[in-house]
């Protein structure tokens, strides 16, 4: 029985040059095969669907891509998504970013390939704003009119210069909060609590995050109190979006691919457990 | 003077801010702060990069192997600052969907910032191989709940969680079996029984409609995880921290924490 | 053709980094020195490009006289925050001290907005939503018991970092309550941990499988 413990202990022994090339392996090899296969929905990003779907043509969407090519695999493949069903909804969308450069650029290649895909045109269908430094004060000094931070767009141009200002800015002509039916955050840090906490709590604007899965868990207590609509975690949440919208983008691909490794990672710690058991009972 | 003048600065503007919460009718004073913030802001988002390139120079200055790598950050560093500044000048935007400018970020800096971050992947595995070990009761809980969600949140998890829980409880059944031919008597019987009860629970999965309805009660199950217990413990750290956060942010406003001004 | 190029520099940078697998390198030192040196210089031109110029833009066009004077005081206030600058320490030591005033404007906006948002926006929404019915009509065994785990969870979650007090008893049995829930929640935020690393090895090695190699459509 000796011999046996000896051997079970060895597999707590793997060097972690294998581990790596079985991580790399379980990642590859599924996106070989073009498959999708459903999943049930969480019921977070089906609130966040409805939420989208019950807008009607012409309500304007504030969409902020909060991230950078870091966190771009999960977040980008919801931009799209979310993008899609905006469009297809014919719904005028703001894009900006308090993410710097990155959120930028990702945000406005995003925007246009979804953009030149239902033939929308800029300054008619949507304006990019672009980055403005502050986070809660940019935030705050929306409120009031959004020329107080962004009186020109990311391609400089005076915001109120195009057509599509004219019609969803209010009577006064004058855009804020209460123009936008809903607030997309797309996040990678903590700048969708600042959203919630400040864009929703204080002047009423309905609020959808869409995050990486490790901030994920910390949105949950918003959901349930119904400080967000909806919400998409990671790529799951994409893939879920992707599932609702009848669409096979990145995401759908990527979840075989994320089965396999999370099998192996528990396959790993369960022998990782064994070994450490067949140690103490050896000794 | 030099810094009772700040701190009373820090404290006014402060205290404006939580008085404009309540008034409302005085948008436009708070507006105005808050573009006062975005410009000001905007100008200290340079402090920390001469200190960058003056501390890269000191060790090109020093010489040795570490100062062609300080040679290329700042080569690096003035080639993107120049492109930049011509695509700015030629296309009116730095970021213009025409500009060259974003080849530098789509063909240098993405696959750099994103690769760093996936190289974690790699490392998480090893880590969790090597240090998660379920040697107590919390432990125990920790990992159980991972494997449910990691398992709910991937198609066909429910499946592959089965054939885990099968693997599983057959092992610890067959050690308590085992086990138990090492006793005798009450102590020989207790280990018996309880390594029956492990291996009864394999039983039932091998009738496949009761395997199907526990592989797709496993989603159900992990959702559930994320909507009670999961926001429990979230709300009463955030709530923590919340309030952690606001106490500090109260010795900010009036003076005791002054570290900011350094 | 510069795609091309592009997509096989994009690809050695990959590998360059993770070779770091294998141990620490002068491959990957290179290239991660030229993506501090190409971040720090993005970060300077996104700040005249959108933070700067902007307001510049706007304080020279504007006719609204009161915008145009607020908006040249505030680019003042903001330069005089590079006296903060690190070169400052050679040029003019004696008058860093000047950068303090613009840090504590901001400094006050920031935990101004942070105090009441804090309390509006977070504490009194997520108390209220912990108010939760324990015994209803029509509802479910689960969803009582969900409400009852999510309840008591929260107070004994708060309960566990209550350390004024010594812990014995019955109390002892809620800060028990509290480590097993905090326990739960530490695990689902491994898993998605887990979930989020895997996705961007995922979104990396999707690009040498299919934008460089070419072995997938």
């Amino acid at each position: 029985m000796n011999r046996i413990w000896t051997i079970i202990e060895k597999f707590g022994s793997i060097d972690r040059r294998i581990i790596y090339a079985l991580v790399f392996l379980a990642t590859a090899i599924p996106l070989f095969f073009n498959v999708r296969i459903p999943m049930p929905v969480s019921p977070e990003v089906k609130s966040a669907y409805e939420a989208m779907d019950k807008l009607k043509p012409g309500d304007v969407i504030l969409i902020s891509t909060d991230y950078g090519p870091s966190s771009a695999p999960e977040t980008q493949p919801m931009l799209e998504a979310l993008l899609t069903h905006a469009f297809r909804k014919d719904l005028k969308v703001l894009l900006m970013t308090h993410w710097r450069f990155e959120g930028l650029i990702m945000g406005v290649e995003g925007l246009d390939k979804i953009a030149r895909k239902f033939n929308k045109k800029y300054g008619e269908d949507y304006i990019v704003l672009g980055y403005r430094p502050g986070v809660t004060a940019v935030m705050i000094g929306m409120a009031q009119d959004f020329r107080n931070i962004f009186a020109t767009d990311n391609e400089g141009k005076s915001i109120e210069s195009y057509p599509m200002y004219k019609e969803i800015a209010g009577p006064d002509g004058i855009l804020n909060y209460k123009d936008v039916a809903l607030i997309i955050g797309l996040e990678a840090g903590a700048i969708g609590n600042a959203w919630i906490m400040i864009v929703n709590a204080r002047y009423g604007v309905p609020i959808i995050i869409g995050t990486t899965a490790v901030s994920a868990p910390d949105y949950f207590p918003f959901y349930q109190s119904k400080q967000l609509l909806g919400m998409l975690g990671g790529l799951k949440g994409a893939a879920d979006y992707e599932q609702l919208l009848n669409i096979t983008g990145f995401a759908s691909r990527g979840m075989v691919s994320q089965l396999a490794v999370h099998a192996l990672i528990i396959i790993l710690i369960f022998l990782g457990n064994l070994s450490d058991i067949a140690r103490r009972f050896r000794s | 003077m030099q810094t009772t003048l700040p701190v009373l600065l820090t404290f006014i503007m402060g205290m404006f801010m939580i008085i404009m919460f309540f008034m409302p009718q005085l948008g436009t004073a708070e507006s105005l702060a808050t573009r006062w913030t975005t410009i000001i802001w905007g100008f200290a988002m340079a402090l920390g990069i001469d200190s960058l390139l003056l501390n890269h120079f000191r060790k090109i200055r020093k010489g040795g192997t570490q100062a062609i790598h300080s040679m290329a950050l700042i080569v690096a560093f003035f080639v993107t600052l120049i492109w930049g500044l011509y695509a700015w000048w030629r296309y009116g935007n730095p970021f213009d969907a025409q500009s060259s400018f974003l080849w530098m970020f789509r063909y240098v800096y993405l696959p750099l910032d994103a690769t760093m971050f996936a190289l974690l992947a790699f490392f998480i595995a090893s880590a969790a191989y090597r240090a998660f070990r379920a040697r107590s009761m919390e432990s125990t809980l920790l990992l159980i709940a991972a494997t449910i969600v990691m398992m709910g949140r991937v198609p066909l998890g429910g499946v592959i969680f089965v054939a885990f829980f099968i693997a599983f409880m057959l092992i610890v059944g067959v050690y308590f079996l085992y086990e138990s031919t090492k006793y005798i008597g009450t102590d020989r019987w207790i280990r018996l029984i309880v390594g029956l009860f492990f291996l009864s629970t394999i039983v039932p999965l091998f009738v496949p409609s009761f395997a199907k309805a526990f592989a797709n009660f496993i989603p159900g199950l992990a959702d559930w995880i994320m909507q009670v217990p999961n926001i429990a413990g979230q709300r009463g750290i955030g709530l923590g921290l919340i309030l952690g956060s606001i106490a500090f942010s109260l010795r900010v406003l009036f003076g005791i924490e002054r570290g900011y001004l350094r | 053709m510069m795609d091309i190029i592009g997509v096989w520099l994009a690809a050695f940078l990959t590998l360059a980094i993770m070779s770091f697998l294998f141990g620490d390198n002068p491959v990957y030192k290179f290239v991660e020195h030229i993506f501090v040196g190409a971040s720090a210089a993005f970060g300077i031109i996104v700040m005249f490009n959108q933070a700067i110029w902007p307001y510049l833009y706007e304080g020279f066009t504007t006719t609204d006289a009161f915008l145009k004077i607020t908006t040249y005081i505030a680019i003042f206030i903001g330069i005089l925050t590079l006296f903060r600058l690190e070169i400052m320490n050679y040029v003019a030591p004696n008058l860093t001290w000047i950068s303090r005033f613009p840090i504590a404007f901001v400094t006050g906006v920031g935990t101004g907005i942070g105090i009441v948002t804090g309390i509006h926006g977070f504490v009194f929404p997520q108390i209220v939503a912990t108010f939760l019915p324990l015994l209803e009509k029509h509802a479910s065994a689960i969803e009582i018991a969900s409400n009852l785990i999510l309840v008591l969870g929260v107070l004994a979650s708060l309960y566990y970092f209550y350390f004024s007090m010594e812990q014995r008893g019955i109390l002892k049995g809620i800060t028990r309550l509290g480590m097993v829930i905090i326990m739960i929640t530490f695990g689902a935020a491994f898993g998605y941990t887990v979930m989020a690393r895997v996705s961007l090895l995922i979104g990396r090695i999707y690009f040498l499988i299919s934008d460089w190699l070419h072995l997938v459509r």
